[in-house]
């Protein structure tokens, strides 16, 4: 009993050994044991449970304070013997250090976006518990219709699964008293807007209930960064009072340094100080639909409870007013977590990027570990000489192993530098997608990412040159062992194979994305976007409440702007193509009917985009006009109502090209507006958008006005300054925002498609250089190494282009099988990036041919040097070599 | 090998663990076996440092390293072997270490007594 005991105590001992390292328990593992045995056997001499405790206690904290000492020892001598490694070959190391510093930066980068943008949870309280909720009408395509007054009413009073359901709407509107009018992006919310988000201001006070009410004094929550852009953080704001649409406004509050979700909008009025909202024409009508409505789920409610709540009042108010639910809008009610809202735009191109740059980071390692296996070819005597001296090959493992870490740590280091080099460029780009970018940055979890990623780099590469040496330590004494060397090599070449393999999944990404790009600036826009300046200009509205007014000034500001040196031609319009608010915040759309064409039973009434505009609009823009005219000063309220539709509604309604002359109404059929022309379609909406049904309006009949458009003989850019002093000249109180030229809102307009193309293109390329160089450097290598051969042959009459073509083969016959790898990859994998294509299919041929003849070219290119070598061998110096 | 040691040579390992000055004390009169060791410094401090396995051998495996002892090639007699056991030796490196510890030991032991900390101070 009492022996099987101490066996039992010697087995537990032994395991508890396994903490020291290998080569400590090498040399002691024996001893210790005897000595354990020993000092068991006194104890159950003196007798005593409690000596055997003892003994334990002693013996397992004294393992457990020794051990991580001896560890740490190792470490350091790993690390010391790593550095001299590494100051001795400046070369190899700096090669190494710099590509796994590129694969690192690249995945810390775009991790850092991910993790902010798509994983991180709302900077706001249980911001898990907050939805999103959009009415929309399926049949008609809109995704999110809007909410009016008495809807936002009845759901708020009859939903049972909401803590909390508040609205939000932007507009401009001009503050005055502060300097230059200031045309200021202002939220309308309701009162408990900021506690159903848990932000509470830094100065001052949120919105009260009674703010809320008809009537209440008008009170202004500025945001954070305006305040401090445009009253440089003067806590004296609280207090002072603006003037805003006739109104004296005063600032109650400022919000603290927070994302604003949707949008950044620069103050926040309750819904009683926004002049629209609190017309009466808005409280009252059901269809008068301009809100966004969000909600805060009930403790322990689920978004499907939420949802089918939602649904059922959503299917109460359309029995109870058919009128405003036409069963042929298939209208619902959805409701969608606000982060996946704000992020699902983000998610295909994020992650793809994700998964190039982890292509990048594993070809960076293949190249590395590469690199470490032809260094370890001429660190073999070395190593075999350390291991016949004693070290143990676990130890010559680990010590590999430090060496990786410490290249891949370096590597890591230099990879954080390049990530936060990159971060502002990548927070612009991602806040094209989401309005989440403002939250990237660089914190603990991004650092450990880039950790983790050094370490499991390390261990991927380190782990290759340890397999390595694994087979060779015993044999690296003997003189040029072929076994070993052949054995390198073949792992050598499938370390190629699977850079090129992962290189052309890249490329073939890089390739699709940069044709979807190149297809995408192929289309026509429809405009000619050369010389345009385009701005946006908001007329001080209580001073021109009606159209005759508005078209009035929009006359006298062409007037004086026409007469500007400089100037071809101008216009002033509700928006113009592609113009950023317009991308952003959609069409202004309208249903229709056509004379003479009534709809079907149950047939939703069609849609057109609709853009008021002076008579120049066309000319000043490049639109050509197909047929009839364009507006003249002559269309205005006192004349007929007329309209301009594009080429696409005159296709669609009347096919035989005789639109001119006939009549659309926008009102159901009370009114009817004359088609007096027809001009060509505009990619308004993008130019990966098919462009809509489009109406154009004259100003001087539907007033609308918010934008002014110059054609310029000179450089546009430089005429923004003059042009907002004409403006002013004809009203001081009008503000000026936005000056752009239409070059730039083209441009702008396919910035996410182009950067995430440059940014694959960049990883493609990277990846190219590196499996190119990966695959010059084995081929000079087999030849180094064939020299003998070569010779032989060349003196057997081996003809010089002969001994040519056998080393590239090799070269290719590896770029060839990393390609059908590659391919197979690629057709797995491209399809995840379908949703970011235009007019490409992720199959496309082309550019598969293309990426396979580029990488069959590379390995040719790289393999050349070495091949001329070969054929260059004299076979006498070859032989002399032996 | 001249054994001739300046005091920049010993100082690096001054002052020396508690543990390691009672290993190398315990080897000061012979050569011993890990065992051996412990049980000279049990009977020693009469019981009040108790060595553990782990600490012992940390401890040889970094005095051996340093030079300080050494692993000896007298065996006793074969019927009074056991094969795992080794024995250590102190090095006259070792030796000067130890001897160097045990002169700062007293030098501090002076510098107390000249201070009268082991009078007990007369209080008003």
């Amino acid at each position: 009993m009492q022996e099987k005991h101490t066996s039992v105590s010697q087995k537990l001992f032994q395991l508890l050994l396994r903490a020291f390292p290998f080569d400590f328990r090498t040399n002691y593992e024996d001893e210790m044991a005897g000595l354990f045995q020993e000092q068991q056997r006194e104890a159950a001499q003196e007798g005593g449970v409690m000596n055997f405790l003892k003994l334990w206690a002693e013996t397992i904290s004294g393992i457990f304070r020794t051990a991580p000492r001896e560890h740490w020892d190792i470490f350091r001598q790993d690390c010391a013997y790593a550095f001299r490694m590494m100051r001795s070959n400046k070369g190899f190391t700096a090669i190494a250090v710099l590509t796994l510093a590129l694969g690192i930066g690249a995945n810390t980068a775009i991790f850092s976006v991910v993790h902010s943008v798509l994983i991180r949870p709302l900077p706001y309280q249980q911001g898990q518990q907050l939805i999103f909720i959009r009415q929309q009408a399926k049949k008609v395509n809109i995704d999110d219709m809007g909410w009016s007054v008495p809807e936002i009413m009845d759901f708020r009073a009859q939903n049972q699964t909401l803590s909390s359901l508040v609205e939000y709407h932007v507009m401009s509107f001009t503050l005055f008293g502060h300097g230059d009018p200031d045309r200021v992006k202002t939220a309308v919310v309701s009162w408990n807007y900021f506690d159903m988000f848990g932000v509470k201001p830094i100065l001052g006070r949120a919105f009260v209930p009674k703010d809320d009410e008809i009537g209440a004094p008008a009170v202004l929550v500025l945001s954070n960064e305006y305040w401090r852009n445009k009253f440089g953080a003067d806590p004296k704001v609280i207090g002072q009072t603006f003037e805003m649409n006739d109104k004296v406004h005063t600032v109650v509050g400022v919000l603290p340094p927070i994302p604003q979700y949707p949008l950044e909008t620069d103050v926040y009025m309750p819904t009683s100080a926004c002049p629209y909202r609190s017309s009466d024409s808005h409280i009252k009508h059901r269809e008068m639909r301009m809100m966004e409505v969000f909600g805060r789920l009930k403790p322990g409610a689920t978004l499907g409870q939420a949802q089918a709540d939602l649904s059922t009042i959503g299917a109460r108010l359309q029995s109870e007013y058919p009128k405003y639910y036409p069963a042929e809008l298939g209208y619902g009610v959805a409701a969608s977590s606000l982060k996946s809202d704000l992020t699902h735009d983000a998610q295909p191109t994020l992650l793809v990027l994700l998964a190039a740059a982890g292509f990048v980071l594993l070809i960076a390692c293949a190249n590395v570990a590469n690199l470490t296996l032809s260094r370890m070819a001429r660190r073999e005597r070395e190593l075999a000489v350390r291991t016949a001296l004693g070290a143990g090959r676990s130890r010559l493992l680990r010590q590999l192993l430090t060496e990786s870490f410490i290249l891949a740590f370096i590597g890591g280091l230099l990879g954080l530098l390049l990530a936060f080099d990159s971060l502002q460029l990548l927070t612009n780009f991602a806040a094209r997608l989401s309005p989440r970018a403002s939250e990237i940055r660089i914190d603990p979890s991004v650092l450990l990412f880039t950790l983790l990623a050094a370490l499991g780099t390390s261990i991927v590469f380190g782990t290759v040159s340890a397999l390595f040496s694994r087979v060779n330590l015993t044999s690296g004494l003997k003189e040029g062992t072929a076994g070993a060397g052949q054995h390198r090599n073949r792992v050598r070449s499938v370390l190629i194979v699977s850079q090129v393999a992962f290189s052309f999944v890249l490329l073939i990404g890089a390739g699709l994305m940069l044709r979807s790009l190149f297809k995408m600036l192929a289309v026509n826009p429809g405009f000619k976007s050369q010389h345009v300046l385009a701005m946006k200009i908001n007329f001080n509205w209580s001073k021109y409440g009606s159209t005759s007014q508005y078209a009035e000034v929009s006359k006298k500001l062409l007037q004086h702007i026409d007469a500007q040196p400089g100037v071809i031609s101008a216009a002033v319009s509700s928006s113009y193509p592609l113009e950023p608010e317009l991308l952003s915040g959609g069409p202004n759309s309208n249903s229709f009917q056509i004379e003479g064409q009534p709809l079907g039973p149950g047939q939703a009434p069609p849609l057109a985009d609709t853009v008021s505009i002076t008579p120049a609009f066309f000319r000043t823009l490049g639109i050509p006009l197909i047929s009839g005219r364009e507006f003249a000063d002559t269309d205005n309220d006192k004349s007929p109502a007329v309209i301009i539709v594009n080429q696409s509604m005159q296709r669609r309604f009347w096919p035989a090209g005789n639109a001119v002359g006939q009549h659309v109404s926008f009102d159901n059929g009370k009114h009817w507006w004359q088609v007096v022309g027809v001009v060509a379609d505009v990619h308004d909406l993008g130019l990966d958008h098919a462009p809509a049904l489009q109406a154009y309006g004259p100003v001087a009949q539907d007033g609308g006005v918010g934008t002014l458009v110059v054609r310029t003989a000179a450089d546009p850019a430089a005429m923004g300054v003059q042009l907002t002093r004409a403006v002013h000249d004809v009203d001081g109180s009008t503000a000026v925002s936005e000056i752009i030229t239409l070059d730039q809102a083209l441009s702008e307009s396919v910035a996410s498609p182009r950067t995430t193309a440059i940014l694959l293109a960049l990883f493609a390329g990277l990846a190219l250089l590196i499996a190119t160089a990966g695959i010059g450097g084995i081929m000079a290598l087999t030849v180094s190494q064939r020299v003998k051969e070569i010779g032989i042959r060349i003196a057997l009459g081996a003809q010089p282009s002969r001994v040519l073509y056998m080393v590239l083969r090799q070269g290719i016959v590896l770029a060839v099988i990393g390609v059908a790898i590659g391919l197979a990859g690629a057709l797995a994998l491209t399809g995840l990036a379908k949703s970011l294509l235009f007019e490409v299919t992720p199959t496309d041929p082309l550019t598969y041919a293309v990426v396979a003849l580029v990488f069959v070219g590379a390995a040719l290119v790289a393999g050349y040097v070495p091949a001329r070598r070969a054929a260059a061998i004299d076979p006498i110096e070859a032989l002399r070599c032996e | 090998m001249t054994e001739k040691l300046t005091k920049k040579d010993t100082e690096p390992f001054l002052p020396l663990t508690s543990a390691m000055f009672q290993v190398l004390l315990a080897l000061a009169d012979g050569n011993k076996h890990g065992y051996a060791i412990l049980k000279d410094v049990s009977r020693r401090s009469e019981g009040k440092i108790r060595l553990s396995a782990g600490t012992l051998y940390g401890n040889l495996a970094r005095l051996e390293s340093a030079g300080l002892i050494a692993e000896s090639s007298k065996r006793p007699e074969f019927s009074l072997d056991d094969e795992r056991r080794r024995y250590y030796r102190l090095t006259d490196f070792g030796r000067e270490v130890a001897v160097a510890e045990a002169r700062r030991m007293e030098e501090a032991v002076a510098q107390a007594h000249a201070k009268h900390l082991f009078t007990k101070p007369e209080t008003a």
